[in-house]
């Protein structure tokens, strides 16, 4: 069915108004292209940059952007923004980790850990859609104060001394393999596979678009958007918590850093693969090929001898040029841009 | 004579200095096409939004099928049958044509959330059907022209058969401005077939269109309707001379001789300018003291041509001269610094800054007459500002009032002054100056303009209404569809309004 | 949205504008009050001149962000733009002394020109383009300074910043007087005047004339240069630059701005809000130190006040959809 195809593409009898031009089509595989560009390339510097153990790596390294990266790309296609997601990680890290066997507490909650610590990255995502549909609030700066009294709260748990996770079970599965493949990032392949059809089968995944193309026809028909916004952040904290939680049980720790970085990479991820900050245009699987090309390039350039913290002024650099790409054909005198 | 399907009696609106709808009465019965015509600011659409639930009366009665209703919401219309497709285009254009057709009443395709995409196209085919209509539901909206995208909101409109019992109310405002001819013809044919299942109501300037399909035309002129015809009984001419209102009040009839001799070398001249469909070979030349009107309708091509002038867009070929000079201006601080004054239609969001005072902002665009060195002197500033209150007559409390908290009138003469305080002026270009305003404020504008010309500026004027073009204007040319197809001379014997309607449409 | 509500719009901005200005006022005393009965040493004059002295470099962030805000847009890279001169000074200063802080404070203002003239040229909105700054100025202030750098030398160039004067430390001296130079510029200079009108009707400057790309160029300049004079403090407190110090303060600078009454939609408020917004930063700092709270509670604090500030300043009449 493919009804909102990757590949933008199809469409009626004759006309080809506005829509499915050369540049658009180029546009669309220019991610994927640009993937296969720099693994080729890096593999052709450093043969053992495409062994089984760097692919492990990466695999490893993406498990938890790709599930932050679908959590961004929801909230970016209805229009809005999480700036949240590192102070929601923290919280949601700290949670897991005192609930489960560890150093700091008695508690001994196993596998309920994993769904508590995601309760609570889904309550901060539904704090920031209520302040931004009741309160009207630009949700810029809504996740900006989340993103700071998350991260309190994350401070608050963890007290100087964070909890050492003793759960040899969950530790485990954080490390384990599948068939050489890393568990966690099967885990979020599974995630982004149900996203894929949320997204594209699910009234939540289409209205999602709608709003992001044209809040004020949403509204005007009648739906209700400010529900959907809602239900967006809360999603967006629901999988900040999961990827929370998720690093939690890779790394044994629960830690108020645990989200250090992520927030720009998921950005960063969403914004190369070619989903519009604006709302409206995009999708998740655009955004794993995003989240793949951030891993091979911080991948390679440690291969190939770059400091790890050029990757910080990479993923600026990138941000510009692509929305300069996205949105140069929209440059007007008269145009109001804050 | 069958009962009406719906009745409006006595509806006014009034928004602040403006009264759109003045004791409107009409009526739409079953099957029929109604067509509305009017000016520009007649009230046509204000009416519709009225019967589609968008604004609320001030007064009067709304009966759908013999009975009162009070309309809350577009939703509430839409449960009484009325439903509208307005003028902007409210498809969105990043969705399949059938989750456009069916936005918001998708549940029979949606079980436990998730979509049933063949019975959605399913549904979305069956209401394409209904317009004779084969356009692909999966297809992106997008990839349609605008023609297509007309037809597929004539079928989402026609979603109101489903949802109430009756036979809908259809409202239409402009369906054809945007379309190119073959479309048209589309269009036209869809709204004939509409009148089996529905009544039509539909809005249009292009008086040959509306007499083709419509069985009955309503006139509006100022806020009123003012005549009814059949099709059968009235043609073209008839219905021109019926949209032009009433007589030209005093004192736009006061011709005064004191108008300056026109003479010597253009201040502003035109050559051939043109910017893609907006429009193309605009050549005129404004002389010292020369009000220059300039009559179209909506997409006519005169605002983006003062646009163009004034910098805030630009064009692709021809030449604007300035006393001479060729000039292409990037941006309108440039045209501001070369003289060209430009007062603009939208008041409240491009004429004044509401949030600043009135002397913020009568000094904004000439701020350099206030200076002393590189610093603003304030106390020349509020002379400044008292001076001009007291000249223009600006009701205000005192300059430090907040604009946007003074009256419609008030307001354009502060932004007047900003414009007035130049001290180099060369062109000025009035859009809709008096927009919104009370008589008694039309009046002063209108004697404001005509003291400004008389210091040897270039005025370009487009009015509201063709009495006020023609009682202003010393020469005036006549746009349709971007070019000019009219010129004349408005100062020893000027033109009928027909003769200038003729033009336009 | 009809003409009515416009108007309503109007006189509710009004009323906006008034409760913003005297409700930061009545906070800040609150809190005064508050801290000062829990713990009376807190109104001691020893205690007021630590509070000063803390809040001199948010005040510094908050004057470049508080034009930013007034047109309506916002800086997030100041904090890692102020932590990259740290870093940057610590090397110059002990080669080049006065002139090589000149020269890198000179670079900060050419940097913040930069994103205005990406900002107002390819008209791309003001937070992508300094989010995008936040991260390639934490990038090259890690790659150019790993860790903490001890100043070698050269910090006669930094160290009239030490000490006191009248009895006020003298980084507050400084950034007060910063403020005030500011304050007399908005007042008494055009870009004053085309800032408060772009924050409050950028298509009525555009279409007075107002040089509104030259205006953001500007004002973002000046941003850059108060985060560049940020860094310098930094410097001068601790005799080292460092590329992550800053960072912390990006949050308590913005809230300064916002908590003191300027509105994020822009052309509300001014920088005399934004110095009784910093004070009461300061005292939401200082005081939950000195009674005892655990200091994970500042982030938090922040949190809820950014979002309650700006819901409250926020002119709903102008924000129409809020993304």
């Amino acid at each position: 069915m493919g009804v909102n195809r990757i590949f933008p593409g199809g469409g009626a009898a004759g006309q080809a108004r506005p829509g499915i031009s050369l540049l658009s089509r180029l546009r669309a595989w220019g991610p994927i292209v640009a993937l296969v560009v720099l693994f080729v390339g890096f593999a052709v510097v450093d043969p053992t940059f495409a062994s089984l153990q760097n692919l492990q790596t990466l695999a490893n390294r993406s498990a938890v952007p790709l599930i932050l990266a679908v959590g961004m790309t929801f909230v970016i296609l209805q229009g809005s923004i999480d700036l949240s997601v590192e102070g929601v990680m923290a919280v949601s890290s700290l949670t897991f980790g005192m609930v489960v066997l560890n150093s700091r507490t008695g508690l001994d909650l196993g596998l309920l850990g994993f769904p508590i610590g995601i309760a609570a990255g889904t309550a901060f995502g539904l704090l920031s859609g209520l302040i931004v549909t009741k309160l009207r609030v630009p949700s810029f700066m809504v996740t900006l104060g989340v993103w700071s009294a998350s991260l309190g709260v994350a401070m608050l748990l963890s007290g100087g001394s964070p909890p050492i996770i003793r759960d040899h079970t969950l530790r485990a599965f954080g490390l384990g393999y599948f068939l050489g493949v890393p568990q966690l990032f099967i885990v979020s392949v599974v995630v982004l596979i149900l996203a894929w059809g949320v997204q594209n089968h699910t009234r939540f995944g289409r209205y999602s678009y709608v709003i992001g193309g044209g809040e004020d026809i949403a509204r005007l028909s009648g739906l209700p958007v400010d529900r959907y916004k809602i239900l967006v952040f809360a999603l967006a904290g629901l999988l900040s918590g999961l990827g929370g939680t998720m690093e939690s049980a890779r790394i044994g720790l629960g830690h108020v850093d645990i989200g250090l970085g992520q927030m720009f990479a998921a950005i960063t991820a969403v914004v190369i693969g070619g989903t519009s900050l604006s709302g409206g245009r995009g999708g998740v699987l655009q955004s794993a090929v995003g989240v793949l090309i951030l891993a091979v390039l911080a991948n390679g350039m440690i291969f190939v001898g770059i400091s790890p913290f050029v990757q910080k002024s990479v993923q600026g650099v990138i941000i510009l040029v692509a929305i300069l790409g996205a949105t140069w054909h929209l440059r007007d005198r008269m145009r109001i841009v804050k | 004579m069958t009962a009406p399907v719906l009745r409006v009696e006595g509806l006014s609106k009034a928004f602040p200095g403006l009264k759109a709808l003045d004791d409107v009465s009409m009526e739409i019965r079953p099957h029929e096409v109604v067509g509305l015509v009017g000016e520009n600011g007649a009230g046509k659409s204000t009416l519709l939004k009225v019967l589609a639930g968008l604004y609320a009366p001030d007064s009067g009665r709304i009966l759908v099928r013999a009975e009162e209703v009070r309309l809350k919401s577009v939703a509430h219309a839409a449960e009484n049958g009325v439903g509208m497709v307005f003028q902007e285009q409210s498809l969105l254009p990043n969705i399949t044509v059938a989750e456009n057709i069916m936005l918001g009443h998708e549940d029979d395709a949606i079980r436990y959330g998730v979509y049933d995409w063949p019975k959605l196209f399913g549904l979305a085919r069956a209401q394409l059907a209904k317009v004779g209509s084969t356009i692909d539901p999966s297809a992106q909206t997008d990839s349609l022209s605008f023609g297509e995208r007309q037809v597929v909101e004539l079928a989402k409109v026609l979603t109101l058969e489903e949802r109430t019992r009756h036979e809908p109310v259809i409202l239409l405002d402009e369906p054809t401005s945007v379309l190119e001819a073959e479309e048209v013809e589309m269009v036209l044919r869809q709204i004939r077939r509409l009148r089996e299942r529905a009544s039509v109501v539909f809005i249009s300037h292009r008086l040959d269109e509306v007499l083709e399909v419509a069985d009955r035309v309503y006139v509006m002129t100022g806020g009123r309707c003012v005549a009814e015809r059949d099709r059968a009984s009235c043609n073209v001419a008839e219905l021109q001379e019926l949209m032009l209102g009433h007589e030209l009040s005093d004192e736009y009839g006061r011709r005064a001789q004191d108008r300056p001799a026109l003479a010597g070398e253009a201040r502003l001249s035109l050559r051939d300018l043109s910017s893609g469909h907006h429009f193309r070979n605009i050549s005129f030349d404004v002389r010292r003291s020369e009000i220059l009107g300039i009559a179209g309708v909506g997409g006519s091509g005169r605002e983006e041509v003062c646009r163009a002038i004034f910098g805030a867009r630009d064009f692709e070929a021809g030449e604007i001269r300035l006393d001479g000079k060729p000039v292409r201006f990037a941006d309108p601080s440039e045209a501001v610094a070369s003289g060209v004054s430009f007062l603009p239609s939208e008041r409240r969001t491009e004429g004044i800054i509401g949030g600043l005072s009135v002397r913020e902002n009568m000094t904004l665009a000439h701020l350099s007459s206030i200076m002393r060195g590189p610093f603003i002197d304030r106390s020349k500033e509020k002379q400044l500002a008292r001076r001009w209150i007291d000249r223009l007559s600006i009701k205000t409390r005192d300059a430090e009032t907040q604009v946007g908290l003074l009256s419609g009138g008030n307001q354009q003469k502060v932004a007047l002054t900003k414009w007035l305080i130049a001290d180099n002026p060369k062109i000025f270009i009035l859009d809709h100056p008096m927009r919104g305003l009370d008589v008694g404020a039309k009046a002063e504008i209108f004697g404001l303009i005509r003291d400004v010309s008389k210091a040897g500026i270039g005025i370009v004027l487009i009015a509201d209404t063709l009495d006020e073009l023609i009682a202003l204007s010393d020469t005036i040319i006549v746009m349709r569809d971007g070019v000019i197809t009219g010129r004349f001379d408005s100062r020893d014997t000027p033109p009928t309004q027909l003769q200038i309607l003729e033009h336009m449409i | 949205m009809t003409i009515a509500s416009t108007e309503r719009g109007a006189g509710k901005a009004v009323l906006a504008n008034i409760l913003g200005r005297f409700a930061p006022i009545v906070v800040f005393a609150a809190l005064l009050f508050l801290f000062g009965a829990i713990q009376p040493s807190f109104l001691s004059a020893y205690s007021l001149r630590v509070l000063a002295g803390e809040s001199s470099i948010i005040l510094v962030l908050a004057i470049g962000q508080t034009l930013v805000i007034l047109l309506g847009g916002i800086d997030l890279s100041m904090a890692a733009l102020a932590s990259l001169t740290s870093v940057l000074l610590a090397l110059a200063l002990p080669v080049a002394g006065a002139p090589g802080l000149i020269g890198v404070l000179l670079l900060a203002t050419l940097i913040g020109a930069a994103q205005g003239y990406i900002h107002a040229r390819a008209q791309i909105p003001s937070f992508i383009v300094t989010l995008a700054g936040m991260g390639l100025f934490s990038g090259a202030a890690l790659v150019i300074g790993h860790t903490t750098i001890i100043l070698q030398g050269g910090y006669e160039a930094v160290s009239w910043l030490s000490g006191r004067i009248l009895g006020v430390p003298r980084p507050f001296a400084f950034a007060v007087g910063l403020l005030l130079v500011l304050l007399a510029a908005l007042r008494w200079l055009p870009l004053g005047r085309h800032i408060y009108a772009i924050g409050l009707g950028e298509l009525g400057a555009l279409l007075s004339g107002v040089k509104v790309a030259r205006t953001k160029i500007a004002v973002f300049a000046v941003s850059g240069l108060c985060a560049g004079l940020a860094g310098m403090m930094f410097v001068a407190r601790t005799h080292s630059g460092n590329p992550t110090i800053a960072d912390s303060l990006l949050l308590p600078s913005i809230a300064a701005v916002v908590v003191g009454g300027s509105a994020i939609t822009g052309g509300v408020g001014g920088l005399m809000r934004t110095l009784v917004g910093t004070l009461t930063i300061g005292v939401l700092r200082v005081g939950m130190a000195v009674v005892g709270l655990d200091p994970a509670y500042e982030p938090i604090a922040y949190g809820i006040l950014i979002a309650g500030a700006v819901a409250f300043t926020i002119d709903r009449s102008k924000t129409g959809i809020v993304k």
